[in-house]
């Protein structure tokens, strides 16, 4: 599937952060959720970069961390210690309402359900983060969207009217439309039947590929997976492996192999 | 399915807690109005206790009962009252004293109209409470309620003030005072020999008292050697039965003998019966419209906790519960929180009782006691029937729904759409037309209609067509909004709001709704208010050619003041005074038998020139002549009822015992300022009438050209001297201003009672935009992560918030102003006229702007504090 894009990638510290290349990246991120005995450390020292025009999958089982991962890069949550940026910005420097500017304007979301707010149309929830801001959309890059992932005539319909397959599709023109540095994508094709869930996929290949726009995707799916130009593994907080270039057979063998890790290390 | 009942209420306690806002705050109105008259009721029975202190038997003759308990019924004063002639005479006194068992038998005089002057000359008030007169009994001195505690008895001369009103006149014993009898027709100059309290009272529940020695009251009151009672008190051993019986059988039918308990028994019904019974009922009534908003609010959140838990339903329903148990379920957590909320509602109860006080007393001088409020069983059950029926009936809709759906449907329901489309409507408008038509059988009610079936239709009425209006306000809900969005939503949050609150229209409107009855209701007086206001310019304008109005101010205490023909002979005199006439009132009965406890009509006579073309009080005549002459002048009304015209004899009955039957001499359209269906002469009227009437009871002036009113009132004011100072001498614009004067307090009550409708509105809003924040975490969520600001996502709530309370004051208010175009149509023929005030209606708009507001509040912070993480997480 990787259309042979060059991918830049590194896992080690090496990196320096304010490097202007990358789209987003943490370094030394770690995430502790409770106090004392209670208290689980959801990351435990991940240093990853994104680089531009990049496609990142981030893997792992149920309680891996790749959730409170993507949350903390993307300014929705913040981290215990170490730090993160986005487009060149500190994300542990900034307060709330800036931490949502940031959201605004350098982030796009696509989730797995309700991503769309239900009163509004297609075309209206696509322009939402411009239009919190002020702003409106460029019609040019606005049109080149839609007609790109194919809704041009659904933009006047609510989310009731849509399918759940042109619902994931606003959502990718949502993120899209503001030409973010980052889109954060979490489980998006989850909801879907297996053809919707390919054609999100291939739009979102298409993102990076033809906009050279930088995608993370966190899935369960090997078959998902195999769409991006590497796949992080992460258990216990920490990235334990990578793939590049992956195959959907290859994912679903390390992912495997990971699961018998972690049963032995429980018994 | 009990156990799951408390366990639901108990898992959404801070739902439950805001639901039962309502339920408590209309339980505790209801409470509140009977702790309070229940408290007043307490304190009459306990000064009517007091009042029969040493008294056995009390004797009064039938006619005077008669006379008092029709003025006390009827409010008015038609009937004179000659207590030369049926008071208590000094014989039978005699006759009672001489009687075996009798220990004591006194005269003893208690009448209203002996009013205190203070040092300034001006009569000291009492707040609208009457004041009274009554003689020093020597023999009662230390069993009697009257207590002297400074000073001496009273002798020739001398007056014992009660301590009220000493401290009030700031006199001191042994200081001379001015007291005037007869609404001035008598002043006479006493010294204070002494303080009178009523028992442990410093006076009688805020009426003034003045002892007297007996036969100068005797005197003053031109009553020969009668009282108004006969007080007896019983040998020891001699039951009160006994003693009753011997005295009645004595004294024989002419008179009305009681106990001294069936006395104070008496007095407590009376005013039962009157005063604290129409008190009792209006607090009720404004008890209703609150509970009635209450219940509003309560279905309204019974809808959308019910259509949030319908998922869990339809999991109970596919584990095998049925269709019963899941509506027993919802029923049941009702009756929890009716039960609750009632217990809540009646503790709120003692706030309510002492704010409602409070309000009475500053708006209405009212002077009620602080005495405590007592618990009666009748308070506890009704605060729970009311409490548990309103919680039960609101929430039986949303049950019902709920245990309608299958298993599946309720499963895969969808909380945030509920569509009711055609029906609401069509049902709103039959609701309309059905309270509609109450409403005008209660204006219409037939003659055999009690006052409380009339109230009842037309309040049922009003309640039924309420809820028809609130189911068809969904139909503008969308123009509303829309056209309100434009000018308070703009932006994209703006639209965010506005798109929220046109999501479930059924649930907004229900929202408004609840707002919307008590600003429809406040509309309505407002613009009642404003009518009533047009309807007396016109009547001062149209009718009354007089440029100034007198009239004796002390009306209101005495019962009947006069204006003394010396005095409008003065006034005559005054320079720039062009026209004077006074106006004579009296009371007559048709027919050839005068019975003080029948009907008594009022019966007017106008001194002469009064009634010409463009004279002082502008008479349109139907037939015949304006001029009494030796005959009468009736009005269209009852030449209609009576089956009268000109040249016809109608008979008349007076309280001197004399009939006369006087000649038809013309028919008028009814006047307001005229204010009686009969005109005689003033020959005739002093002629048939007793003679503490035999003087005007207003007078009207007019002035010459080019001169001021308001000069010649204070000639007039110079002229008359002391003699001003109870009199009220008012140019046009402070008459009018009299009458605003004694409708504000009244408004300011209704509008005060009315707030706390509004105070259970405003938590209904903000309680509905509770739950929709709820409802809506998820959206919430996905807003802050797209990059809504806490800022963006607080203004969404309160516009939202204030969009629907704005929706709900706009139909309010056409509401309340279409009610009172409709009220003041009905009553065209009384002479109203329909006015309204745009600025009053405005400031109802914007304090339903402002509810809007503060009921957003606590809702816009929970939302901005909205969790992005938790409310993003898939499952």
């Amino acid at each position: 599937m990787p259309q042979g894009s060059v991918v830049a990638m590194t896992t080690t510290t090496e990196t320096p952060i304010s490097d202007t290349s990358a789209a987003a990246s943490v370094s030394g991120a770690v995430k502790v959720y409770g106090k004392g005995n209670t208290s689980v450390r959801a990351l435990d020292g991940v240093d990853l970069v994104l680089p531009r025009g990049g496609f990142t999958a981030v893997m792992g089982p149920s309680g891996s961390g790749k959730s409170t991962l993507m949350h903390c890069m993307a300014g929705l949550d913040t981290l215990t210690e170490g730090s993160a940026q986005i487009g060149g910005e500190r994300l542990e420097t900034l307060k709330d309402a800036a931490l949502t500017k940031l959201r605004r304007r350098k982030v796009g979301f696509i989730f797995q359900a309700f991503n769309l707010i239900q009163t509004l149309t297609g075309r209206e929830n696509i322009e939402l983060p411009l239009r919190l801001d002020g702003e409106k959309p460029d019609a040019k890059w606005f049109h080149e969207v839609v007609s790109r992932l194919g809704i041009e005539d659904r933009l006047d319909h609510t989310p009731t009217e849509l399918s759940g397959g042109q619902i994931q599709r606003v959502a990718v023109a949502r993120a899209l439309v503001s030409r973010p540095d980052v889109i954060f994508a979490d489980e998006p094709t989850g909801n879907l039947d297996t053809t919707s869930g390919a054609e999100v996929l291939a739009l979102m290949r298409a993102a990076v590929d033809e906009y050279g726009q930088t995608i993370v995707m966190v899935t369960h799916d090997p078959n998902s997976a195999s769409v991006a130009d590497r796949v992080l593994f992460l258990f216990d907080g920490r990235i334990v492996d990578s793939i590049e270039e992956p195959t959907a057979d290859a994912v679903f063998e390390r992912m495997r192999s990971l699961s018998t890790v972690r049963t032995e290390g429980v018994s | 399915m009990f156990r799951v009942a408390v366990k639901g209420v108990l898992a959404r306690k801070l739902r439950l807690i805001l639901t039962s806002i309502a339920v408590v705050l209309g339980v505790g109105f209801v409470s509140g109005a009977f702790f309070l008259t229940d408290s007043m009721r307490q304190s009459f029975d306990n000064l009517f206790t007091q009042a029969v202190e040493g008294i056995d038997v009390q004797v009064q003759t039938k006619e005077y009962k008669e006379i008092i308990e029709r003025q006390a019924t009827s409010g008015t004063a038609v009937v004179s009252l000659d207590l030369a002639r049926v008071g208590m005479p000094e014989e039978a006194v005699t006759r009672v004293r001489d009687l075996p068992g009798v220990q004591r038998a006194s005269g003893s005089i208690f009448e209203s109209g002996v009013l205190i002057l203070d040092k300034d000359g001006e009569p000291i008030g009492t707040g609208g409470a009457p004041s009274f007169g009554a003689n020093w009994i020597p023999e009662a001195a230390d069993i009697g309620a009257l207590r002297i505690s400074e000073g001496d008895a009273p002798k020739q001369g001398e007056v014992l003030l009660d301590a009220t009103t000493i401290k009030n006149g700031k006199y001191e014993v042994g200081d001379d005072v001015t007291v005037l009898f007869q609404g001035g027709r008598k002043t006479e100059e006493f010294e204070i020999s002494g303080v009178v309290k009523f028992g442990d009272a410093n006076n009688l529940n805020g009426a003034a008292i003045t002892v007297f020695d007996t036969k100068q009251l005797q005197g003053l009151l031109d009553m020969g050697d009668r009282y108004t009672a006969l007080e007896v008190q019983a040998d020891e051993g001699v039951t009160q039965t006994t003693l009753k019986r011997t005295v009645a059988q004595t004294l024989g039918t002419e008179y009305d003998v009681i106990t001294g308990a069936e006395s104070a028994a008496e007095q407590s019904e009376a005013i039962d019966r009157g005063f604290l019974n129409i008190l009792q009922n209006v607090i009720l009534g404004f008890a209703a419209v609150a509970v009635f908003v209450g219940a509003f609010t309560i279905f309204n959140t019974f809808t959308i906790l019910v259509g949030q838990r319908t998922r869990e339903f339809g999991l109970l329903r596919a584990i095998g519960a049925s269709r019963r148990q899941v509506l027993s379920i919802v029923v049941l957590e009702a009756v929890l929180t009716g039960i609750v909320a009632s217990t809540l509602g009646l503790l709120a109860g003692y706030g309510i009782a002492g704010l409602l006080r409070g309000m009475i007393n500053s708006f209405l001088d009212g002077g009620i006691p602080s005495d405590p409020f007592p618990l009666t069983q009748r308070t506890v059950l009704v605060s729970y029937a009311v409490g548990v029926i309103v919680t039960l009936i609101a929430s039986l809709l949303p049950a019902w729904r709920a245990a309608r759906l299958s298993p599946l449907e309720a499963l895969r329901a969808n909380p945030a759409h509920a569509g009711r489309g055609w029906k609401s409507p069509v049902a709103g408008s039959i609701l309309l037309l059905i309270g509609g038509a109450l409403v005008i059988w209660g204006f219409n009610p037939g003659d055999d209609a009690s006052t409380q079936t009339v109230l009842g239709l037309i309040g049922g009425g009003f309640a039924i067509a309420i809820v028809g209006i609130a189911l068809l306000s969904r139909l503008f809900i969308v123009p509303i909004t829309r056209v309100l969005s434009t000018g308070l939503a703009r932006g994209t949050t703006g639209e965010l709001a506005t798109r929220n609150v046109l999501r479930n229209r059924a649930r907004s409107a229900t929202t408004a709704s609840a707002l919307m009855i008590g600003l429809a209701l406040a509309s309505l007086v407002l613009v009642f208010q404003a009518s009533l206001g047009a309807t007396v310019d016109r009547q001062i304008d149209d009718i009354l050619g007089a440029d100034i109005t007198v009239y004796n101010s002390t009306a209101l205490q005495t019962g009947v003041g006069v204006v003394e023909d010396e005095a409008v002979e003065q006034m005559r005199e005054v320079d720039g005074v062009d026209q004077v006439a006074g106006q004579r009132y009296g009371g007559a009965a048709i027919g050839d038998e005068f019975d003080p406890g029948g009907d008594v009509e009022s019966i007017v006579a106008f001194d002469e020139g009064a009634l010409e073309t463009d004279g002082l009080v502008e008479l349109e005549m139907d037939t015949g002549s304006s001029e009494p002459g030796d005959g009468i002048l009736i009005d269209t009304d009852l030449a209609r009822d009576e089956k009268l015209g000109v040249g016809d004899e109608i008979e008349l009955a007076f309280s001197t015992d004399m009939t006369r039957s006087l000649e038809v001499m013309g028919v008028y359209e009814p006047n307001e300022i005229v204010g009686s269906q009969l005109i005689t002469s003033i020959a005739t009227f002093d002629e048939l009438q007793p003679e503490n009437v035999r003087a005007a009871s207003g007078v009207f002036l007019s002035v010459d050209e080019g001169v001021k009113p308001t000069t010649v009132v204070e000639r007039i004011r110079d002229e008359l001297g002391r003699d001003a100072n109870f009199l009220e001498i008012l140019d046009t614009e402070a008459l009018r201003n009299t009458f605003n004067d004694q409708l504000a307090p009244i408004l300011g009550l209704v509008l005060g009672m009315l707030s706390l409708s509004l105070v259970i509105a405003l938590f209904g809003i903000g309680n509905t935009m509770a739950l929709n924040v709820f409802e809506r975490t998820r959206e919430i969520g996905l807003l802050r992560a797209v990059g809504g600001t806490r800022g963006q996502l607080r203004r969404i709530i309160r516009v939202e918030a204030v969009l629907v309370a704005l929706f709900g004051a706009i139909v309010g208010v056409i509401v309340g102003v279409g009610a009172g175009r409709a009220l003041i149509g009905a009553l065209e023929d009384e002479g109203f006229v329909f006015a309204m005030d745009p600025i009053t209606l405005l400031l109802v708009l914007l304090g339903g702007f402002l509810a809007g507001l503060l009921a957003s509040v606590l809702p816009a912070r929970r939302a901005a504090r909205t969790d992005v993480l938790a409310a993003i997480a898939t499952e």
